[in-house]
């Protein structure tokens, strides 16, 4: 637990990650490139889905990782309510772009594996709507954020809005269980082991172990960001308030 | 399997690749702006090295 507090120091934060960051992004990039060369030269095309299944590579971890992103943002909202820490404000916060990319790229290419299997981009089915939902609690999580700044208040807004869209991730996980869905039941994690032929489960978990410490290296990154941010504007407020010159007003335009 | 759906795996790659680049620069230009920033900052003075965020 003192670790774990020493940890939440900013300054250790990105002392730390200085050093992480580096073997996470090089682990990010090999295991994504390894799990290219396997779906692209190893992998076997599906008897029915024919090469298609190949978008599958992308789809599933993007699914994963949206519902993972939301996971770390409940988290960090606990940490926002309970301890009222400002590095699990940050976490929470960086989290939701990250979470609305995956999110995002999961649709898309959902749509796309869905156009040629189903004959259509879209239905209006369990698992697609629920999915849906989530990308919108996304942006309406980062326009929250983006009216109300870097007030108190506003971060407990937010976590308080995320903690309440945390039902849409159950709803996701068991909508193909729970309703006659188009989209297909889970076929890895079931209770019966994943459905999945080695020669095709093995490059998907590899590229899902890609995506996701890809994930965690670019929320590391933005973490780092949004901690420089506030001390560029508190020092920026400070020189302001000192009356001093040298462009502090360029120095507060908030990040994009 | 026809050619018609190697367009989709393409444009499915190519969106991914698309967005998650678009993410890693979008960090990484904002980082360098902000070390910039607080560089000037500590330059011009106002150099607080506390660790509060």
């Amino acid at each position: 637990m003192i670790a774990f507090s020493s940890l939440a120091n900013p300054a250790v934060f990105l002392r730390l990650t200085r050093r992480v960051l580096p073997w996470l992004g090089g682990a990010s990039a090999l295991l994504i490139g390894f799990g290219l060369y396997l779906v692209f030269f190893v992998a076997p095309a599906d008897y029915q889905q024919g090469e298609t299944v190949k978008i599958m590579y992308i789809h599933v971890p993007a699914a994963w990782l949206a519902m993972f992103a939301y996971v770390v943002m409940t988290s960090a909202s606990l940490g926002v309510l309970v301890w009222r820490h400002p590095l699990a404000d940050a976490a929470q916060k960086t989290a939701a772009t990250l979470g609305a990319a995956f999110t995002f790229i999961c649709l898309v290419t959902g749509s796309l594996w869905g156009k040629p299997m189903w004959g259509t981009f879209w239905v209006w089915d369990a698992r697609l709507t629920s999915m849906l939902i989530l990308f919108l609690l996304y942006l309406g999580l980062i326009a929250l954020r983006q009216t109300m700044e870097d007030s108190p208040r506003g971060a407990r807004m937010a976590a308080i809005m995320t903690l309440v869209g945390f039902v849409d991730i159950p709803i996701i996980k068991f909508s193909v269980d729970w309703w006659n869905t188009l989209h297909q039941p889970a076929s890895v994690f079931r209770a019966g082991g994943p459905m999945i032929a080695a020669s095709m489960l093995w490059p998907l978990l590899i590229m899902a172990l890609g995506a996701t410490t890809l994930f965690l290296a670019l929320h590391l990154m933005a973490i780092r960001n949004e901690i420089l941010r506030r001390r560029v504007a508190r020092l920026a407020l400070q020189a302001a308030a000192a009356g001093e010159e040298g462009g502090a007003d360029e120095l507060l335009e908030p990040a994009q | 399997m026809t050619d018609e759906h190697w367009g989709y795996i393409v444009l499915a790659y190519g969106v991914t690749a698309a967005v998650i680049l678009g993410l890693l620069i979008r960090i990484l230009l904002e980082h360098r702006r902000l070390v910039g920033a607080l560089a000037r900052l500590e330059k011009n003075g106002a150099g607080d090295r506390g660790e509060g965020l």
